[in-house]
């Protein structure tokens, strides 16, 4: 007598192979063949099948292979008269559906036989455990002293509505978030508070350590500065360590001139009062001031100062004081940059901007917002010349390993900043080089390597504007005839060294081009507008392109 | 780190589309269906069910694939919005109160599911549109579906801790038992990595009160009432998942002491008992994970850390990826969904088992790795020795199914061919919807 135990130790195939051999059901897992097995060994095979018992039978229909279900009615219908009770005795063998056709309750299906306890226990504990977590999150977030609908009510029109100045319903003087304010212990205007604290915290984070205040000492403020010693003072320049032209001016030295003032009325200055215009008391006697920003290499553009007061009050919750209300072509400060960062930290990717990444075309996540950049490269006296650009992609490819975008990717034009020396002084290092000024990379300059670049990299501002030619007074000229008029484009081209005028000229209709010919010839109708473009060329040089006025065609003109 | 974990994407996507195949070609293949309408419909949900999961990771995975919220025209967004919410309740309801025994036995009652689902979405969003007044977050579409987690808890619970024996050939004990093996397949399908929060609502922890969707933000937007609404539906939601799991942990330990003592037999509901205790110690160690400060989630669950990123490759990632469509492919087999008969169908199935092998293999892996850095080389050799030990075998005989799963079943009592149709529309529609829309838009 085979044992469960023996049976299970045995792989599948041999277990269908006995199940076979005792003319029993071959499907199914080992554990049920196992069992079937077993029970065909203590009883006939015949009995071994699946044995409904009589209540169940009959409650059932059993569906032979041939049976097929009413779409109707959804009641069986057995096509095979004859194969009913045959199906029963053998169903388990065959496969054969058992469809019974009164579903079960539900309360069987969920609660087995007796739903009743079952189900009730599973409410009660459910029950439980929502009231547990209801309250338990309610009396922590909700309860307070007093009403609690009240206060939460409150709490949502001053801290999310009315007193929130980032909802469009901002309104601190309602009367509505006064009394909510006043319920909840805070300040009706306590957003503009916050925004201001948060602010000046701002502003005193990216304040200098003392030795990197962002300010230098000018030569005309040493001037001063040495004159009120000598006059007023009663000391000399080694009291601020004899500073030169361009050499920071520390918080000590502003400790030592509030410790002069302050016996004479002043000792509050900060280091702003002391720029030009600055509001110390002693602003009358240093008319130009005795510090400035110190250089960073870059510019506030007017459309960078546009792009920034809107972005302030749009995204910020600011104004352009926070940067000292800068102007056109005032330096953009380190303090400039940290302020920028602090606001863009608050969004996704924010706050780790460099200068260039302010740059138009530049880094920046928020670039999309400002395409025209916020700041421009500082000039330095120097462009990139015409042969430049190329002579150092050359030098690049060839000899240093680096393309021109450690350059940034400059054009003729571009100002050769003091950045792109020091990585011209980086590359020439190692090969005895790294000493060059910017004159060094004129051509015929200083430069070890000017041999290499006959013509230099580099040209001076005053020469790029010598070389580029001009033009001005840019008109529409028409030439009337009976059929067709023919416009020409007036103007005066400059060129310093008398080249030849090789200007190129493009024609607008309607303000959408037209041609890129000399002279346009067209028939055109009453109310068309007609301007043409020059851009100047003298065969070396391109100049600034100037445009004509709008011409608008009249009656009299056809 | 990351882009090993990255991998578990491409091996969840690829083995619930070999699944989807598989179940699809037994389901659609032409010749004569012998299977009755629950076996049918279930099949249907199931496949359904794997087309929602597909195109979920489709569209993560393949952002062409779905709308462009920056681009799209609102109407669209808004219509995709609905076709998605509309499949995926619509398939996770009717899987667990339609099949095998249906608790909705009136088309009427199907119909009436459905209209209510769709008011349901309908005030869950207009609660959080853009120019929502009153601004709140509404949850009353998963208040439904936790409503019928219930009753499909119920039954499960019911055939764990108390199970009709198995010689008892009744009629009652064959609905009990068909129902429940049923039961506690759909819920092992079904589960939600929301179960992950079953300690956090009686903790009272943020990663349960205070991570999407559950978060309470309507008293700042709303107001109070409105507070009440948000806490009453997300105690409920929360309360479910937190029962259930308690529920079915205490069930399970029980019920394998009970398997011990030859009590009850070992079944189906022992392998649940198994992973349900597993995802327990998961559950255990993703809370303890939260509560140190070992890992951090944000209010979204996206993990902010690297022990974070591996508590969730581990907990949602290895649910995802591999349970989830094993169970699917399990549940369709084991409960004779389709119908494996001849040789060639055998042949299938093992090539089925095969891969379903390999992924758990390489999802393992994967996962080891990230974990404990070992060499491919010794892992390449423990797969081809665990592979050649012909453990796919053993997965065969799992998803064998017993004779009583193929053969026992209740003849709908309505229009069988009408259910079926109106049930597959509902569901198709909205599918076919947000996947027109997605590639379009």
């Amino acid at each position: 007598m085979r044992t469960e135990k023996d049976l299970m130790n045995l792989k599948k195939d041999e277990l269908i192979e006995i199940a076979k051999s005792l003319n029993i059901d071959t499907s199914g897992t080992k554990a049920e063949l196992t069992t079937r097995i077993l029970a065909s060994e203590v009883q006939p095979a015949g009995e071994a099948g699946q044995d409904f018992d009589e209540a169940t039978e009959s409650k059932i229909d059993i569906e032979s292979s041939d049976a097929t279900m009413s779409g109707e009615e959804g009641i069986i219908e057995d096509e095979s008269e004859n194969s009913g009770e045959a199906s029963v005795e053998s169903s388990a063998e065959s496969s054969q559906d058992i469809i019974f056709d009164e579903l079960p309750s539900r309360w069987l299906i969920a609660g087995g036989l007796r739903p009743v306890p079952y189900l009730s226990t599973l409410a009660v504990v459910f029950i439980l455990m929502f009231t547990y977590g209801f309250n338990d999150f309610y009396s922590v977030q909700y309860a307070v002293e007093g009403s609690d609908k009240e206060y939460i009510d409150c709490a949502r029109i001053t801290y999310h509505s009315l007193g929130d100045g980032n909802t469009t319903d901002y309104d601190p003087t309602n009367q509505a978030n006064i009394d909510c304010a006043e319920l909840l212990g805070i300040s009706p205007n306590w957003w503009q508070e916050d925004m201001d604290a948060w602010l000046q915290s701002m502003l005193d984070s990216v304040s200098g350590n003392g030795n990197e205040t962002g300010f230098i000492w000018t030569q005309v403020g040493i001037d001063t500065m040495a004159y009120l010693g000598a006059s007023t003072f009663n000391a000399n320049m080694s009291v601020y360590g004899d500073p030169i032209a361009g050499d920071e001016f520390t918080e000590q030295d502003l400790a030592i001139w509030n410790g002069y003032t302050a016996t004479m009325g002043g000792g509050n200055d900060t280091i702003e009062d002391l720029l030009v215009g600055g509001g110390s008391p002693f602003a009358i006697y240093m008319p130009m001031g005795i510090v400035d920003y110190k250089p960073t290499g870059f510019l506030w553009t007017q459309a960078g100062i546009d792009t920034m007061a809107y972005l302030g009050a749009s995204t910020f919750n600011t104004n352009m004081s926070v940067f000292g209300d800068p102007s056109n072509g005032d330096v953009f400060t380190a303090q400039h940059l940290a302020v920028w960062n602090g606001f863009a930290a608050a969004f996704p990717g924010g706050g780790t901007d460099t200068y260039e990444d302010l740059l138009p075309s530049g880094g920046s996540p928020f670039a999309i917002y400002m395409p025209q950049g916020i700041v421009e490269h500082a000039p330095t006296g120097y462009f990139w010349s015409h042969p430049g650009v190329p002579t150092m992609a050359y030098l690049g490819s060839s000899t240093f390993g680096a393309n021109m975008s450690v350059f940034a990717d400059p054009a003729p034009g571009d100002v050769f900043t003091a950045q792109h020396l020091a990585v011209w002084n980086g590359f020439t290092l190692q090969m005895g080089g790294g000493n060059d000024t910017i004159a060094d990379l004129l051509p015929g300059g200083a430069s070890p390597f000017a041999i290499y670049m006959p013509s230099g990299i580099v040209i001076t501002e005053a020469e790029w504007t010598n070389q580029t030619p001009s033009v001005s007074n840019v008109t529409v000229e028409v030439n009337g005839t009976t059929n067709t008029t023919m416009f020409s484009c007036g103007y005066i081209f400059s060129d310093a060294q008398g080249d030849s005028d090789n200007s190129t000229i493009i024609w607008f209709i309607n303000n959408s081009y037209a041609a890129n010919t000399s002279t346009y010839s067209a028939n055109l109708t009453n109310g068309t507008t007609i301007a043409c473009m020059v851009t100047p060329y003298d065969g070396l040089y391109w100049g600034v392109s100037i445009e004509s006025q709008d011409h608008l065609i009249l009656a009299t003109e056809d | 780190m990351t882009e090993g974990l990255d991998l578990l994407d491409d091996i969840g996507l690829v083995l619930s589309v070999f699944i989807l195949l598989f179940i699809s070609y037994f389901h659609l293949r032409p010749g004569e269906d012998k299977r009755t309408w629950d076996r049918r419909m279930g099949a249907s949900l199931v496949i359904w069910l794997l087309l929602y999961f597909v195109l979920r990771r489709m569209q993560t995975l393949v952002p062409t694939t779905g709308i462009d919220y920056l681009t799209a025209d609102t109407v669209f967004i808004s219509i995709s919005g609905y076709a998605s919410s509309l499949n995926f309740f619509y398939t996770h309801l009717f899987l667990m109160l339609l099949v095998p025994i249906p608790f909705l036995r009136k088309s009427w009652q199907i119909a009436a599911l459905g209209i209510f689902v769709f008011i349901a979405i309908h005030i869950d969003r207009t609660a959080v549109a853009a120019d929502a007044d009153p601004f709140y977050n509404s949850m009353l579409t998963y208040v439904i579906i936790m409503a019928a987690v219930l009753v499909c808890f119920a039954t499960g619970m019911r055939f764990l801790i108390n199970p009709p024996a198995i010689d008892d050939k009744s009629v009652e004990a064959l609905a009990m038992r068909r129902s429940g093996f049923f039961a506690l397949g759909t819920i092992a399908v079904v589960m939600d990595n929301m179960i992950f929060r079953a300690i956090g609502f009686l903790a009272g922890t943020g990663n349960a009160w205070w991570t999407f969707p559950t978060v309470n933000y309507s008293g700042a937007t709303a107001g109070y009432n409105y507070a009440m609404v948000t806490l009453a539906e997300m105690t409920f939601i929360l309360g479910v998942f937190s029962f259930v799991m308690i529920a079915f942990g205490l069930g399970s330990i029980y019920h394998i002491i009970q398997s011990i003592r030859k009590k009850h037999p070992v079944s189906l509901a022992t392998v649940f008992s198994g992973y349900l205790l597993f995802i327990w110690a998961l559950i255990i160690f993703r809370h303890w994970a939260w509560v140190t400060g070992y890992a951090t989630w944000d209010m979204s669950e996206m993990p902010m850390d690297a022990n974070a990123e591996i508590i969730t490759a581990l907990s949602d990632g290895f649910s995802f990826h591999l349970i989830y469509p094993t169970i699917a492919l399990l549940h369709a087999v084991k409960f004779g969904l389709i119908t494996i008969e001849s040789e060639r169908d055998q042949k299938i199935l093992r090539l089925v088992a095969l891969c379903v092998m390999v992924a758990i293999t390489a999802v393992f892996t994967t996962l080891l790795e990230v974990i404990i850095p070992i060499p491919d080389l010794v892992l390449a050799v423990v797969c081809g020795l665990v592979l050649a030990t012909g453990w796919e075998r053993h997965l065969i005989d799992a998803l064998e199914p017993d004779e009583e799963m193929k053969t026992v079943s209740w003849a709908w009592p309505g229009n069988e061919r009408a259910m079926t149709w109106g049930v597959n529309l509902m569901i198709g529609i909205p599918f076919v919807v947000k996947l027109l829309l997605g590639v379009v838009y």
